[in-house]
């Protein structure tokens, strides 16, 4: 049996540079979307804790500019699809032709093969357009013919959907809404930014303008460096502590899996970093826990038609959950 | 009443007679001739009219409807000579004669509504003396008499004379004027033994007292006055500056004048009544007065006193000046037109319980006199004392009385004394060792307030009187009060005894005359204070302005009782701060996380609650933002890098003097007499 090789945690230094590299990619893609740090920033935590993202909101708001900002200013190969009902698996993952030059059986690839995909108004396409998208997302590995071919690393694909005008839509499976490590919404600006997007002369929108802040290789190395920054057992118990209480709240159907919860911890670590802290504190568990479980949240017909959101029961269990104190330990 | 011919104008004269006497019920709302002229008039002459016209052939109704039109016509013509619109008069009439004080003023609009519906009563009952029954001039008589009754809360038939004569008028016209085929002696042999039982029956349930009477004016708030007055206890020190200056002179019966009645104490200040209202308008003060009274009347000439306050013998019951108004709750007088030389008769009621009941006397339940109980936590020394020196009594009066002892030995009464009544002033005046300012002296409103403060923690429902002792009485006749006659008074309240006074100020025997002894010593007086007997205190206390002795607390002379007493109260002091400290010192020892639990104490003894589901840095912002300082977060960060952290050092030091900030701001933020209580509180143990 072969011992796993530990981690090495991350150094106050490394934990120094990935905050500069974070604010560096944050300013970049402020470029383009003026006001929303801190949906940015969420953004990021799941890019650099290897998971998708899904943008839900409606149109208008920056949920696109929001997902080609970030790609361009990752620096990697960026992908955009737009899902219809017409849309074929194999339009997103790629298909074998026949190259009649050589007479040679070649795979075309997909627009997944790219380090950012987007998938605009992924509720749009039909459910087995859907699925082979959410497997790749989950296997990061396209099979054709027996043949497994694996998408670029790093790999995030930040999805867009609609919320209101839902005629003609096919929502995402809820169990497959797992596959999403984070879920947010931007909503519109407040008033000072509103009126800076308004100015004529203004960069917001503008993508072209946003600078090119690091690479595919930099965000893969400092996103491996981070996996073992420290998560003391008292922050540890905390998240399950949230996750037991949605579990057992009676408006919920289905709670966050285990594998949610080890999402939610992935996403503290990537956070906490970000605020340049090599340890996680009770704080970082309260300011990720709804975007990152909320939609992994089910609820019961009757808590839906008594007004309840999956946000709002885990807000509900946030302020109910007891968190560690420093002195309690 | 079965009726086979028509009416005779001897039923005519039974109606009227029974309206009338109805009628007059209502009109013992005035004492006066003349609404009673005015009822019985409208009540025999629609009837009487109403027939007569009937009995010249002319329409029942039509006559009726005349007589109504008159009726309206007069009405309107008394509203107008009283300056107001029959509508807004009639409109009005419940409020106004439910807030009117009683007796009632003769006015043509307080008349009207009786008047009216008087007249109506009657010429319903003339019209149905056609009918088959005649039971509607019973019937109307009923009503007007009940009436009455709500008008004066039954005080105009106290005897339930007019309610006899009634039942003897109505009886009579069933035995003499029904019209009926059975033998009259039948009747009168059945109505006879009737009309004895039923005048028994009401005279005895004229001599039920009723304890609680019905009384119609509680549902109508009166109107009321506001007046925003300071109370006039700090002037005590400038009367008794001046002993020789003439406040008053006063003719009539020789007792204790009360300026103001104070019963509301916020922990600076006794307030007094700022709603006043008509005297008469509201039935009785919120608690019932004792079962013994004494009625005083004076006449009182302002000599000197000036403001705007009438001093009464008593709750008042009559005043000779229009415009006085009352506080209804404390019997306060106040005149808003009264000048220098104002002159005026006043007739008040005090209680005056027989001295042998005061020994077994009790007060009320906390919850029927909470407003007479009602004070600030005392500082805990204060309680303590408060609890020591009653700690002998076995009832309410001895309580009482040992207060009374407690306060006024080894005390010095002095002009000179600084004036409040403030917490901080009684407990320097009480507690206050040599040195402090204010220490066991004062003037009667220390006295007073002490005594009242002292007895509202051991439940006596007590207040304090401003007032005048009786004056000198001179050859000529009226009786001078003068500044030095002016002082306070506490009163406490007794089931069923109503308001006592006490005499806690040295020197004053104003009240102590015609007392009962108890059973015991008060406490600490077992040898050198004399117990409170009938004898008057005033040569126990030293003289005004004279070096007094030290003061002995709870004035035991034995050895060993102040000890421990110190002891009771001292050991527990030391253990708690023991206690407190080595908590501290725990914490300090773990670095920045025992610093966090630090602040978390200071928190708590500063009041600041903290929601279940709040960080520590969430907690140390709203601190900051509290206290004013900017540390209280930088304390929280370095707790949790060190909790939660894989380092277990502090990144910085300097978390011991971050914690001096918060801990000094948290005390600040409290009042300063519970600062010091800080080191010992022992709430954060149970954090």
């Amino acid at each position: 049996m072969t011992a796993l090789a530990e981690p090495v945690a991350p150094t106050e230094a490394d934990i120094a540079e990935f905050r500069r590299l974070h604010q560096r990619i944050g300013d970049a893609v402020e470029v383009a979307v003026h006001g929303k740090r801190a949906a940015i920033d969420l953004v990021l935590v799941a890019t650099f804790a290897g998971g998708h993202v899904l943008l839900e909101d409606v149109p208008g708001t920056g949920k696109t500019v929001l997902a080609r900002a970030v790609a361009r200013a990752l620096g990697g190969e960026m992908r955009r699809v737009q899902f219809t009902p017409d849309l074929l698996p194999s339009d997103v993952t790629g298909t074998t032709v026949f190259d009649p030059r050589d007479g040679q059986i070649r795979f075309r690839p997909g627009p997944v093969f790219a380090h950012v995909v987007l998938a605009d108004e992924i509720n749009r396409a039909a459910a087995k357009t859907q699925s082979s998208l959410l497997e790749v997302m989950e296997e990061r590995t396209v099979t054709v013919d027996g043949e497994a071919h694996f998408v670029p690393s790093p790999f995030i694909v930040i999805a867009t959907q609609n919320p209101v005008d839902l005629d003609g839509t096919y929502r995402l499976p809820e169990a497959q809404l797992d596959r999403f490590l984070v879920r947010t919404s931007l909503g519109y600006p407040d008033a000072e930014h509103e009126i800076d997007v308004l100015r004529p002369g203004s960069s917001a929108g503008h993508v072209d303008e946003v600078p090119v802040a690091t690479s595919p290789d930099e965000v893969s190395r400092m996103s491996e460096r981070l996996v073992a920054l420290h998560v003391a057992d008292p922050l540890l118990r905390y998240v399950r502590e949230i996750g037991v209480g949605i579990r057992h709240d009676p408006r919920v159907r289905l709670g966050a899996s285990t594998r949610g919860l080890r999402a939610l911890v992935r996403c503290l670590q990537v956070y906490a970093a970000a605020q340049g802290r090599h340890y996680v504190v009770p704080s970082d568990v309260q300011r990720l826990a709804e975007p990152v479980l909320a939609h992994r949240t089910v609820l019961t017909r009757d808590a839906q038609l008594a007004g309840h959101t999956p946000n709002s029961v885990v807000h509900e269990i946030l302020e109910t959950v007891h968190p560690p104190q420093p002195d309690e330990q | 009443m079965s009726t086979p011919g028509g009416p005779t104008w001897w039923h005519t004269a039974w109606a009227a007679s029974l309206v009338a006497v109805g009628s007059v019920g209502m009109a013992g709302a005035w004492h006066h001739w003349l609404p009673v002229a005015v009822l019985v008039v409208g009540a025999v002459v629609p009837m009487v009219v109403l027939r007569l016209v009937i009995g010249l052939g002319v329409s029942r109704w039509a006559t009726a409807s005349v007589l109504v039109l008159l009726l309206t016509l007069t009405a309107y013509l008394m509203a107008a000579q009283a300056g107001t619109s029959l509508r807004g008069t009639l409109e009005d009439a419940i409020p106004l004669l439910l807030t009117e004080p009683r007796p009632y003023p003769v006015r043509a609009d307080l008349l009207v509504a009786p008047l009216m519906l008087t007249a109506l009563v009657s010429l319903f009952a003339g019209l149905r003396l056609d009918g088959r029954t005649r039971v509607e001039p019973v019937g109307g008589a009923v009503v007007l008499y009940v009436a009455g009754a709500l008008l004066t809360t039954g005080r105009s038939d106290p005897w339930g004379i007019l309610a006899g004569l009634l039942m003897v008028l109505a009886l009579l016209g069933w035995v003499l004027l029904d019209e009926h085929t059975e033998p009259k002696r039948q009747r009168i042999a059945v109505s006879g033994p009737a009309v004895a039982v039923l005048v028994g029956a009401l005279a005895s349930l004229a001599l039920v007292p009723a304890a609680h009477p019905f009384e119609p004016r509680t549902l109508v708030d009166p109107p009321v006055l506001l007046v925003e007055a300071s109370s006039p206890l700090p002037q005590l020190c400038a009367w008794a500056a001046n002993p020789d200056h003439e406040l008053l002179r006063v003719r009539g019966d020789a007792v204790p004048l009360r300026l103001v009645t104070l019963d509301r104490y916020d922990g600076s200040q006794w307030k007094a009544a700022t709603d006043y209202t008509r005297l008469g308008s509201i039935a009785a003060p919120p608690v019932a007065p004792g079962d013994r009274q004494r009625t005083s009347t004076v006449t009182v000439q302002f000599d000197g006193l000036g403001g705007q306050w009438l001093p009464s013998p008593g709750y008042p019951v009559s005043v000779s000046e229009v415009d006085a108004l009352v506080d209804p709750t404390t019997g306060t007088l106040y005149d808003p037109a009264a000048t220098l030389d104002t002159t005026y008769d006043v007739t008040g009621v005090v209680d005056a319980p027989d001295p042998s009941d005061l020994v077994s006397a009790t007060v009320p339940a906390s919850h029927e006199a909470a407003r007479y109980l009602k004070q600030p936590d005392l500082p805990f020394a204060l309680a303590t004392y408060a609890r020591v020196v009653t700690r002998r009594a076995t009832s309410a009066y001895e309580q009482a009385i040992d207060i009374e002892t407690a306060v006024k030995n080894g005390r010095r009464l002095s002009a000179k004394a600084i004036s409040g009544s403030a917490l901080w002033r009684i407990d320097n005046f009480l507690l206050g060792g040599p040195g402090r300012p204010g220490a066991q002296i004062g003037t009667s409103e220390q006295f007073a307030t002490a005594f009242a403060l002292l007895a509202r923690f051991n439940g006596l429902p007590t207040r304090i009187v401003v007032g005048f002792k009786p004056g000198e009485p001179q050859s000529d006749g009226p009786r001078i009060i003068h500044g030095r006659d002016a002082m306070a008074w506490p009163e406490v309240y007794f089931t069923h005894l109503g308001w006592v006074p006490f005499s806690p100020t040295p020197r004053d025997n104003t009240f102590t005359r015609d007392r009962p002894k108890v059973s015991h010593a008060p406490v600490g007086d077992d040898q050198s204070t004399p117990a409170p007997t009938t004898a008057p205190n005033g040569g126990a206390a030293p003289a005004d302005d004279e070096p007094a002795p030290a003061p002995d607390r709870v004035s035991a002379p034995s050895g060993w009782l102040p000890w421990a007493l110190g002891a009771v109260v001292v050991l527990p002091l030391l253990l708690l701060a023991a206690i407190r400290r080595i908590r501290t010192l725990v914490h300090l020892r773990r670095g920045p996380t025992g610093a966090w639990s630090e602040v978390l104490d200071a928190l708590r003894l500063a009041g600041m609650s903290v929601p279940p589901a709040t960080t520590a840095p969430a907690i140390g912002d709203h601190a900051d933002q509290s206290f004013g300082i900017t540390v209280t977060r930088r304390l929280a960060e370095g707790a949790e890098r060190v909790a939660f952290g894989p380092d277990p050092r502090p990144a910085r030091r300097g978390h011991a003097s971050d914690l001096r900030v918060v801990r000094r701001a948290a005390r600040a933020s409290l009042p300063w007499w519970r600062r010091w209580w800080w080191a010992f509180d022992p709430r954060v143990l149970g954090r």
